[in-house]
């Protein structure tokens, strides 16, 4: 079980936007994290929502949380418009909310990956990263041991996918 | 005897053990005690994820791959009640294979393209994929003159019926059932589902067997609807 350690007082930084998910057959996440600066704020896991762990300024994070896996599984019926319309796997922009920009990339096995930003992050970025995650996720399909839409849990999978992400911010 | 022994162009096994193996080959439990130095390869444990992607170069004895196939029809013919159950077994034994062929194929052959149209995926089993697992392309690919969702996919000589003889007593029995099973996990990877089974061509040549793929038929209407036919 994921348990999320909270700083107390973390909610009140400067804290980027920056929202990585994986999701597959039957809008099942995968792998989620939560990218950019902090640390202590990951969550990874298959589809849930993290609630383990209480944290004294836990109650407005959770919220925060909860809206983000929303605005994500919202944005899954742009990303199934926009899969058919092109044989490029980068869908670019799928969805907004508010000021936030939803950016998909669908595989050839139409496993989902998708990514809440703001507008500051520059799109070359976001190609090259999602590129870069599709080709360590192959490695993880590629283990015969795996099976395909299940959860994510290699620590160093989400390693690198944080390190990928530096150049994001 | 050069049948038995060609190079066949086959990353059905190297895909089944590409990742796993180096890793767990890497620690050597050699203590403190231990006079074996000269023989121990020290290798630090990669994790898969770090390691490069296979450039699909590699090649296994086609002797080796038969008998890891013989081996799997043997371990599920001693379990089974029938002879479909036999060619369902197979069958699931390939579906995972589609599942990662589909992708890998997509990533290093076509530079992170997908294919967005029936007879688009079709094309890239019977060239892409084909090639890449039996080192040829499929001798034929036809759509059905009965229904509108079904396809036809010839191999003149499939590798896995290649040294097996099927007794009277086992009817129809076709062991390309495990092709038939990697084909339908391509199409199912690609949102394309279907049945794919094999069958035994009567009138063609003695090893001729064809795939009979049936699309679903909300798979039909979309790709309809997406391509703007009919």
């Amino acid at each position: 079980m994921a348990s999320l350690r909270r700083r107390a007082g973390e909610g009140k930084s400067q804290q980027r936007m920056l929202y990585f998910c994986i999701v597959a057959k039957g809008d099942v996440p995968i792998f989620e994290v939560q990218l950019g600066g902090h640390a202590g704020g990951s969550a990874g896991g298959s589809g849930g929502k993290g609630a383990a762990g209480a944290g004294s300024g836990g109650g407005g994070l959770q919220q925060k949380e909860d809206l983000v896996q929303f605005i994500l599984h919202a944005a899954l019926d742009g990303v199934e418009h926009k899969v058919w319309t092109t044989t490029s796997m980068y869908l670019k922009t799928v969805d907004k909310f508010n000021d936030l920009l939803v950016s998909a990339f669908a595989t050839a096995g139409h496993v989902k990956m998708l990514l809440l930003h703001d507008h500051r992050v520059d799109e070359g970025h976001i190609k090259a990263f999602f590129h870069d995650v599709h080709e360590h996720y192959l490695k993880v399909l590629m283990n015969p041991f795996y099976e395909k839409n299940s959860a994510i849990t290699s620590p160093v999978f989400e390693e690198r996918v944080h390190s990928l992400a530096r150049r994001l911010t | 005897n050069p049948a038995l022994n060609p190079r066949a162009t086959l990353s059905l096994i190297v895909i089944m053990s590409s990742s796993s193996s180096s890793s767990s080959a890497a620690v050597l439990t050699s203590g403190e005690g231990d006079e074996v130095k000269e023989q121990a390869v020290r290798r630090p444990l990669v994790d898969i994820v770090d390691k490069p992607l296979s450039r699909g170069k590699s090649q296994v004895t086609l002797s080796s791959f038969s008998y890891l196939f013989s081996e799997l029809v043997q371990y599920w013919q001693s379990r089974v009640e029938s002879t479909q159950e036999l060619e369902r077994r197979l069958s699931d034994a390939g579906y995972p294979i589609g599942l990662r062929v589909l992708e890998l194929l997509s990533w290093r052959e076509k530079q992170g393209k997908k294919e967005k149209s029936l007879l688009a995926v079709l094309q890239f089993i019977r060239s892409v994929v084909w090639r890449s697992l039996f080192g040829k392309v499929a001798d034929g690919l036809e759509k059905s003159t009965k229904s509108d969702d079904e396809y036809y996919i010839y191999d003149n000589d499939p590798l896995t019926n290649r040294f097996i003889s099927v007794p009277k007593d086992f009817g129809h029995l076709n062991c390309g059932a495990f092709i038939a099973g990697v084909v339908n996990g391509v199409l199912d990877g690609a949102e394309f589902t279907a049945t794919v089974t094999a069958h035994n061509v009567p009138n063609g040549g003695p090893a001729q067997t064809v795939f009979v793929v049936n699309f679903d038929q909300d798979v039909v209407k979309r790709d309809a609807a997406v391509n703007g036919y009919k």
